[in-house]
């Protein structure tokens, strides 16, 4: 961020915490003084346990210096403090789990790696561990392997001559039926059933043919709004392959 | 009412709107995009990510039948025919892991609703593939 960016950056969030303070009872003065003076401090504080995704120091530094600043121009530490934590939770610590991963990116290794190695280490993955996954990814032909036998999905046909059949993974199971969704079962010549490949994405239905294709989009969005933490970590989709065979239910 | 007031609500209400929707996101992941469109009598579109895509008849009592298997990639009604182009979907093994992959021919197929006669047919300019 150039010098120009750094000082507008500044005054808007004076600004902002000005009107918060104001709609809050306070005077714009202190939240003004609260707010900006806790972003132009907040690339010293930035500096406090680099490396880490999240910090609760960082978060504190920010709380004292908002409640500092604050009581300097003759509000209450505690507004300011508040408010200064509330900047920094909402968004420099937002901004700072994304600026890691482009500087990841830049070394061309791959963070998703190592989240899938841990979260898949149990076979299973769980509807945050892909939404974590999704968010380090940054390689598109990424692919990562769980264990079919921690899924109970519903057969919903007959096998048919090429081993195909329609599934859907338990609806009781609401974490792994928001990853997996509705699955092909496959069984091979050697009689084993197993799931296909599915892609975990956010990618809407094109083209709209229906109300529903309509609806199913705007869930989609909201999947992708929240798996991306409100577009602040947009992650690449990825393949998730399936070792063994599924409960399969009737 | 004063500036204030206004500017107090309209941050209250998009406020609860964020909260609301957040909420609602919290139980929302890909998994909810799959689903089926009805085409014509109980013939359906059924869309599970990925290559799994397929043309499926459901019975009265729920029962489904793959009419056409995966990759579907477009279909068009018409007069009581649904028309299908496809890329067939392929499966095999890489190190013991199930995996699939489609094929670069285009199929042309046609659902008749009347018949229940499916066939392959000649490439019709309405329709392509992917």
């Amino acid at each position: 961020m150039g010098t120009s960016g750094y000082y507008s950056k500044v005054l808007m969030h004076g600004i902002t915490g000005g009107v918060m303070n104001v709609l809050s009872g306070g005077k714009f003065g202190h939240g003004f003084a609260a707010a900006g003076v806790t972003q132009a401090f907040a690339p010293a504080i930035g500096k406090i346990d680099k490396g880490s995704r999240f910090s609760a120091g960082r978060v504190a530094a920010a709380a004292i210096v908002g409640g500092t600043a604050s009581s300097l121009s003759g509000g209450k530490f505690a507004n300011g403090a508040i408010t200064g934590a509330f900047s920094r939770l909402f968004n420099d610590e937002v901004h700072h789990q994304g600026q890691e991963r482009v500087k990841t990116n830049a070394q061309t290794y791959n963070p998703a790696i190592e989240i899938a190695n841990y979260a898949t280490k149990d076979g299973h993955l769980t509807h945050s561990e892909a939404n974590e996954i999704w968010r380090a990814n940054n390689d598109s032909s990424f692919e990562v392997t769980v264990d079919a036998s921690k899924l109970t999905v519903l057969q919903l046909d007959e096998f048919n001559d090429k081993g195909i059949a329609l599934g859907r993974v338990s609806y009781t199971e609401t974490g792994d039926w928001l990853v997996h969704g509705s699955v092909t079962l496959y069984r091979g010549n050697d009689g084993v059933v197993t799931i296909l490949p599915g892609k975990y994405d956010f990618l809407p239905h094109t083209p709209v043919k229906s109300f529903m294709t309509v609806v199913r989009n705007i869930e989609t969005y909201g999947g992708f709004y929240v798996a991306s933490r409100a577009g602040f970590s947009v992650g690449t989709d990825y393949l998730i392959n399936y070792s063994g065979t599924p409960n399969v239910t009737w | 009412m004063s500036l204030g007031k206004v500017l107090k609500l309209l941050i209250l209400t998009a406020g609860i709107c964020f909260l609301v929707y957040w909420a609602a996101a919290s139980f929302l992941g890909p998994g909810v995009k799959d689903h089926s469109i009805s085409l014509i009598g109980g013939y359906r579109y059924l869309d599970s990510g990925h290559y799994e895509k397929q043309i499926v008849y459901v019975d009265s009592g729920r029962n489904f039948t793959i009419v056409i298997d995966a990759r579907v990639d477009d279909y068009l009604v018409e007069e009581g025919v649904i028309y299908v182009t496809r890329r067939p979907r392929e499966v095999y093994k890489d190190n013991g892991v199930v995996k699939t992959r489609i094929s670069n021919v285009c199929e042309y197929w046609e659902i008749n609703n009347q018949s229940g006669n499916v066939r392959k047919i000649e490439p019709r300019l309405t329709l392509s593939c992917r």
